[in-house]
């Protein structure tokens, strides 16, 4: 008998990654266009004081916290610029977040996109906050600019809740993205309400969920304050990169390798089959700024 | 007449909410210590448990569901207390759901159950009965318990986990780790086999993951129960062609590990991560042993 080693991940190769590649930046501005390099940047922001003793979240240290990722991610010398380097004074901005009960974006996070908003500009009629819904709400219908922003999870179909899956509610029916657990959810980023459109993508790492159990697939036994913030131009990248710390923190909980199940599949047919972006570790330049201390990655 | 039919309709919607003889509101009691129903029963269904459980509910109905009862315990200045009692038609399917939360084994409640900070999980017969309070208390972890208790003891029937998982052979097995499952992603739980339908797993299909200890660390193994030889026979033909490239009983993998699989009959097994090539074979033996 041939001893062989067996390949764990056969991917999708046969993609239409040529075909769609590229149009889904078109609508953004010149500045953020730049990736000659086919490399994503993401920015993984951490502060141990985020989450307070009693479980809320600090606003004035997550505002912070964003300040000086975009900063760092637009490469611009003050706030202003970097936020007017992400947004422009004219657009409509729908800012989709994440309002499952157990874990939501923090208020004071979508309040402070928000400020930024409407500091370099952009009138507070012609900004939304919106989780559910969207397809229907006027802000969003006109929205020339979207911000995405949830917190990660563990999820029972998909593997892990993110922000590719946040814009499962831009579809009419989200249950038609769930076969194959949810392996093509990069579909509706090209949705018309969508494509082009996605400006700043934070994924809200303060106390993510690494453990699923329960009807609601939530438990806060499995969920741990890791104070952090990715952000990124890609959601793919920021994505994957959210992936490896909750993969690292199961190992570290279970003592064992212990796969996200089911497998997060969606996040690389994102890459390999829709070009939204790249899961792909190497070809991502992780920037650390703050405390990193058990930082898992 | 349209506006009769409706409202006949309506009625039938509603009445299929009210007390029933034996439904599921029967198991549970009109108060818990402080702690009183907030709203009329909620009941959701194959076709609405999305609205219920967002994105969860694939899990349901990926082994058969029929619905579930939703109530509300609240009390002023304390955590409220969800109760939610899934009908999932038969014991082998509520079975499975549980096997799909536990952590650890627990003889507490029903034929089995979970106990976690602010949840008690556990299955019977049919039903797969989840109490769980908003944030814990040690007055609410108490309560969730005499709930978990009460409920229990109202349901009066049992029911039998499915057969194949008795097919796994005990010794090194830990207690607890068991996974009955009839849809594919779930093969994956503790050891990454692949992204796709490698075994052809459908609906029909009764399988079961199982996690050893050695001293080399864990390795498990998958069992699936097909319903025809010819399908196991394309599981394992398909299975090995496409990791291997060539239909055998053994291949190494990561160097020091081994995998061994074995099929007759309708049933096929599979070992992944032993510790050694004896370990593996052993295992395989010792499954189709008593076939």
């Amino acid at each position: 008998m041939v001893a062989k080693p067996i390949s764990r991940r056969k991917l999708l190769k046969d993609s239409a990654k040529a075909a769609v590649a590229g149009a889904l930046f078109m609508n953004w501005p010149a500045g953020l266009m730049g990736n000659e390099n086919n490399r994503s940047k993401v920015v993984l922001i951490r502060n141990h004081r985020v989450v307070k003793e009693n479980g809320e979240t600090d606003g004035e240290i997550i505002n912070r916290m964003l300040d000086e990722a975009v900063v760092e991610l637009t490469g611009r010398p003050t706030v202003r610029d970097a936020w007017l380097q992400i947004l422009r004074p004219d657009d409509v901005l729908g800012i989709k977040t994440n309002v499952w009960a157990r874990l939501r974006t923090p208020v004071e996070l979508e309040q402070g996109i928000r400020r930024h908003a409407m500091d370099i500009g952009i009138r507070e009629e012609d900004i939304g906050i919106l989780d559910r819904g969207v397809i229907n709400d006027p802000v969003f219908k006109r929205a020339t600019a979207l911000i995405n922003v949830r917190p990660m999870r563990t999820h029972a179909w998909s593997g892990v809740g993110t922000l590719i899956k946040n814009y499962i509610m831009f579809t009419r029916r989200p249950s038609d993205m769930h076969p194959d657990s949810c392996a093509d959810l990069a579909s509706v980023w090209f949705y018309p309400q969508v494509k082009g459109k996605t400006r700043l993508n934070i994924l809200v790492m303060l106390t993510p969920l690494f453990h699923g159990v329960g009807p609601h697939h939530f438990n806060r036994k499995y969920t741990w304050n890791y104070g952090g913030l990715l952000v990124g131009f890609d959601p793919v990248a920021v994505d994957a990169t959210g992936v490896r710390i909750i993969q690292a923190k199961r190992r570290e909980y279970f003592g064992e390798e212990r796969p996200i199940n089911p497998p997060p599949k969606h996040i690389m047919v994102a890459d390999t089959k829709f070009g939204l972006g790249t899961a792909d570790p190497a070809r991502i330049d992780l920037v650390r700024l703050g405390y990193q201390e058990n930082a898992l990655i | 007449m349209k506006i009769n039919l409706c409202v006949i309709f309506s009625l039938l919607v509603i009445m299929q909410g009210f007390t029933s003889e034996n439904g599921p509101d029967t198991f549970l009691p009109p108060r818990a210590g402080d702690w009183k129903p907030a709203d009329p029963d909620r009941y959701f269904y194959p076709e609405n448990l999305f609205d219920y459980i967002n994105g969860g509910a694939e899990l349901y109905l990926s082994y058969g569901f029929r619905e579930v009862l939703s109530r509300r315990y609240e009390c002023p200045g304390k955590p409220f207390i969800q109760v939610e009692i899934f009908d999932m038609i038969e014991p082998a399917n509520a079975y499975g759901i549980y096997t799909q939360t536990r952590e650890e084994e627990g003889n507490q409640y029903g034929q089995g159950s979970q106990i976690l900070p602010g949840a008690v999980l556990f299955w019977k017969g049919p039903y797969y009965v989840s109490v769980i309070s908003e944030y814990e208390t040690s007055e609410s972890e108490e309560m969730i318990r005499w709930l978990a208790g009460y409920i229990d003891s109202h349901i009066s029937v049992s029911g039998a986990a499915p057969d194949i998982v008795s097919a796994l052979p005990p010794k090194g097995l830990v207690e607890g780790s068991v996974v009955y499952f009839r849809h594919y992603i779930w093969a994956n739980r503790y050891y990454y086999i692949a992204d796709g339908n490698i075994f052809g797993i459908e609906n029909d299909t009764h399988c079961c993951l199982g996690r050893y200890t050695s001293p080399r660390g864990s390795y498990y193994v998958l069992l699936m129960d097909f319903p025809s030889g010819e399908r196991a026979e394309a599981a394992w033909r398909g299975y090995w062609e496409e990791k291997a490239g060539e239909p055998s009983p053994l291949t190494e993998q990561e160097g020091d590990r081994w995998h061994a699989g074995h099929r007759q009959g309708t049933r096929m097994a599979m070992v992944f991560r032993a510790p050694d090539r004896e370990t593996a074979m052993e295992m395989v033996r010792e499954i189709f042993s008593s076939e």
